[in-house]
């Protein structure tokens, strides 16, 4: 799993059938500190997350797993929020999308 | 598996009803000389493990459900190891 940031909320109508009532949200995956770790990418939400939100999220086959159903067409999932990340003593990412120095 | 370095803790209240309320680390791979490399990962810890600690990284999603008996677990990173020493043949590593 890794850490993203929150960006946007993907609406789309017309989609495979097995994505239908699955919420998309576009993720920015970050760093503890906070930088933007390569691409942005769209992922399940059974969560309920909303934009600016640090969550962790799991990839490829286990992305399904976040989901109700056994199999849907997803390869990345919400699976948490991040209420805060401890790196070597000191409190980054807090949920209020704060970073300590 | 890999080495990695145990560099935080994350904490989160709401998350995934599968993942319980088992320990989240935050792990990076480590590369020859113990030098951190690639993107920070979200594992699980079977084993309690602390930072700072060298430990052994399995993620593979069939491994990690068979280790937590839960075939619906979303998880792919668990900490499976301290590690007390590797013996780097240099020469092996270079080639």
């Amino acid at each position: 799993m890794q850490i993203a940031r929150v960006i946007g909320r993907v609406v789309s109508t017309v989609k495979q059938e097995t994505l239908s009532a699955i919420t998309l949200q576009w993720i920015q995956p970050v760093s503890s500190a906070g930088t933007a770790v390569g691409n942005p990418l769209v992922a399940a939400d059974t969560i309920g997350v909303g934009p600016g939100e640090v969550v962790y999220f799991i990839t490829s086959r286990e992305a399904a797993l976040t989901l109700e159903a056994g199999f849907a067409a997803v390869d990345a999932g919400i699976v948490g929020k991040v209420d805060w990340v401890d790196v070597r003593g000191e409190r980054l990412l807090r949920s209020d999308g704060a970073t300590e120095p | 598996m890999y080495l990695a370095r145990v560099i935080g803790d994350v904490v989160s209240t709401h998350r995934h009803e599968h993942l319980g309320q088992k320990k989240l680390l935050l792990v990076r791979r480590l590369g020859l000389d113990d030098v951190e490399e690639g993107a920070e990962v979200i594992a699980l810890d079977v084993i309690g493990v602390g930072v700072g600690e060298k430990v052994l990284v399995v993620q593979e999603g069939n491994a990690a459900r068979t280790l937590f008996k839960d075939p619906k677990i979303p998880v792919q990173a668990v900490v499976v190891g301290v590690v007390d020493r590797v013996d780097l043949d240099r020469e092996a590593g270079a080639s």
